[in-house]
């Protein structure tokens, strides 16, 4: 079985470092990948899922899925390795519940808003900001 | 299929809006929130798969890149074809506590 990755490349006609710059991500991680050398994250799935504008679950069967058995330390650790910045949002299993339960509770209260909603709310902030600013 | 969005998601977005605006003309403001609304559009059309499912338990987070150093989280939590949007915040802020996320 061809491997989706270097197939949805083809697809594109891109080479590997078009892809890596395409993706902001290291040419060699992309072609361990695409040779079975190496399983991504779900960060670096995820950015060549959007570049190459497929379903993440086409390259589901590139997905590291033993990060969740080794336990958060070890997938903090190639997180952090891979994007500093973004093991910020990691949460323990326990803070994860107590925001679930919370936020039903926020939902069933009615306080929730649908995308549509929040798209013509912010473009109307975005209009006032600016028709405040032209005025002042 | 809808997307939900809680009192702090939609502050989230509001003061990400705001922030853009303060910094930016009107044309770049408006693309650079329909970029992060796009990013959100494009997560509910994800069908989330095992690899993802199995990282965390409830909630999760996606990121959203504006460009390679300007990015957010957005915390969700997937409820059958819905998803409830939690929280939407800079990728390189500080760790969230639960009552942050809520």
């Amino acid at each position: 079985m061809i491997n989706p990755l270097k197939k949805y490349r083809g697809l594109k006609g891109w080479t590997v470092r078009e892809l890596a710059e395409k993706s902001d991500l290291n040419p060699k991680t992309i072609s361990f990948i695409e040779n079975d050398r190496q399983k991504g994250s779900i960060t670096t799935l995820g950015k060549l899922a959007t570049v190459l504008g497929v379903d993440l679950e086409e390259l589901a069967p590139l997905m590291d899925t033993t990060a969740a058995d080794r336990g958060r330390a070890g997938q903090a650790a190639r997180q952090a390795k891979e994007h500093p910045g973004r093991l910020a949002g990691m949460l323990t299993k326990e803070e994860l519940e107590t925001a679930v339960t919370e936020g039903d509770k926020e939902i069933a209260l009615g306080q929730g808003i649908s995308f549509s909603q929040i798209e013509s709310r912010l473009a109307h902030l975005i209009a006032t900001e600016f028709e405040e600013r032209a005025a002042g | 299929m809808a997307v939900i969005f809680t009192t702090k998601a939609q502050g989230d977005l509001s003061n990400i809006a705001r922030f853009y605006a303060k910094s930016y003309n009107l044309k770049i403001t408006q693309r650079k929130v329909a970029i992060v609304l796009a990013g959100i559009d494009h997560l509910e059309k994800q069908p989330i798969s095992v690899g993802l499912a199995t990282l965390m338990p409830d909630v999760y987070y996606w990121i959203v890149d504006i460009t390679t150093t300007d990015s957010y989280l957005v915390y969700f939590k997937r409820v059958g074809p819905d998803l409830r949007v939690y929280r939407v915040v800079p990728a390189r802020a500080e760790p969230l506590t639960p009552e942050e996320v809520i």
